[in-house]
């Protein structure tokens, strides 16, 4: 009897899958920048979530009618299951990157994530950086810095990166299959990510010279509706997950995170001046406001010479007015989702109309070159 | 969550400078607590200040 070799089929590295509901406006940038950065043309996927816009022809002007999926309304989570069903992405390749549809790459940004990743890994995420614009995305310079340089690898270090944020998220082929694309959350990165840890499917890889930049609210508004839907959507993932009530590392280090935050707030709004009262020492208050400006105010400076973007600290003042912001949505999300179990079953939307803006003139040149 | 996954950062260093305060303030004699008193007014208004420039600023040149 004739024994035959079991087929080997080549899996082609990585996919890059771009979700798009009314990116009309920098559809099309994209997927030239991810050329630019190293991924073959054939190598990329847009979905297109009905959108109303021109969307659609776009994607067809910049990718081959094979490429492109075009699906009715689901939300971006469900539109990409379908992206991956339909064109077998997982039995064709061994690594899944998955991007935003006005993604700005770094000039090496795909040669060099496909270089570093590792099979160990079951997923992988790269650096965030801030296009220019105005405060909001001076503040998100500072906070990436932060962010990325420190508590990032601190995450890495330690197993627990919480997020594989949107614009830059890579999985491994073989795990799509564990993971619930259908999950109702306002935040489906966060929720994914969540569900990796809690099956314990394996380590997050952090590729830090992977660098991506990202388009950043345009005004106070769009900024507070970005962070309610981030809060909102954090506090849903944590009640589905049940983060707090085991003893994985995920959940001592998300709830560190949570005391962290809620600390600030009670000892900047209620036990710093309740010990001035106490003891009739005003100047404490004005002690513990100094103390805490000049922190933000080093941190403020670091990032501006890593960045090498002095501007951001021409903003200053603002970024005291936005993490109070932060805060104060946050204890708000907090109330609304744990205590009034509001949001528990919203859908995902992810409506971007109105949402994008044109960039400011030389934004991307000066950001990836 | 925000792609960092910290709601919201920058806040541990307030923590420290809200306990540190009260400790510091301890320590601090009448006059050096007038003194921070009035700097720390001093450096509220000028942040208010330079904010409302920096707006009338961005609002000039970052949105023409």
């Amino acid at each position: 009897m004739i024994k035959l070799k079991p087929t080997r089929i080549h899996k082609r590295k990585m996919a890059l899958l771009i979700p798009a509901r009314d990116e009309e406006l920098f559809l099309a940038r994209t997927v030239n920048l991810a050329v630019r950065a190293g991924q073959k043309r054939r190598d990329i996927y847009i979905v297109d979530d009905a959108s109303t816009d021109a969307t659609r022809q776009i994607a067809l002007e910049v990718l081959c009618p094979e490429q492109v999926l075009h699906v009715e309304h689901s939300g971006k989570a469900k539109a990409l299951k379908q992206l991956l069903d339909q064109f077998e992405i997982t039995k064709r390749y061994r690594w899944v990157h998955i991007a935003d549809a006005d993604s700005v790459f770094g000039t090496d940004y795909f040669r060099i994530f496909r270089k570093a990743l590792n099979k160990k890994y079951i997923a992988a995420t790269g650096y965030i950086q801030s296009l220019p614009g105005d405060y909001v995305s001076r503040y998100r310079v500072y906070e990436y810095a932060w962010g990325m340089e420190i508590i990032r690898r601190f995450q890495n270090l330690f197993g627990v990166i919480p997020v594989i944020p949107g614009p830059t998220s890579c999985f491994r082929s073989d795990i799509i299959e564990k993971l619930d694309f259908g999950a109702n959350t306002l935040t489906e990165d966060f929720d994914l990510t969540l569900q990796i840890h809690r099956q314990k499917l394996g380590r997050i890889q952090f590729i830090p010279k992977a660098k991506t930049f990202t388009q950043d609210p345009k005004n106070f508004h769009d900024f507070r509706k970005q962070i309610n839907r981030w809060y909102r959507g954090l506090f849903v993932s944590l009640r589905r997950h049940r983060i707090g009530t085991k003893a994985q590392k995920i959940d001592i280090y998300i709830s560190y995170l949570l005391i962290q935050a809620f600390l600030y707030c009670f000892t900047q709004l209620v036990y710093i001046p309740a010990m001035a009262f106490l003891f009739g020492q005003p100047y404490w208050i004005a002690l513990a406001f100094l103390g805490d400006l000049l922190i933000l105010l080093a941190i403020t400076v670091w990032a501006a010479l890593l960045n090498r973007r002095p501007d951001i600290v021409a903003a200053f003042p603002l970024f005291y007015l936005l993490r109070w912001t932060y805060m104060l949505v946050l204890l708000k999300a907090f109330i609304e989702v744990i205590i009034l179990k509001r949001y528990i079953n919203d859908s995902p939307g992810w409506e971007t109309r109105g949402r994008r803006y044109q960039l400011l003139p030389g934004a991307v040149e000066r950001s990836t070159t | 969550m925000s792609p960092i996954g910290k709601p919201v950062v920058g806040v541990g260093g307030g923590v420290l400078a809200g306990t540190g305060a009260t400790v510091v303030a301890q320590k601090l004699p009448a006059t050096g607590a007038e003194t921070t008193v009035q700097i720390a007014i001093a450096v509220a208004t000028a942040l208010l200040v330079w904010a409302i420039v920096y707006m009338a600023w961005s609002r000039k040149t970052l949105k023409s």
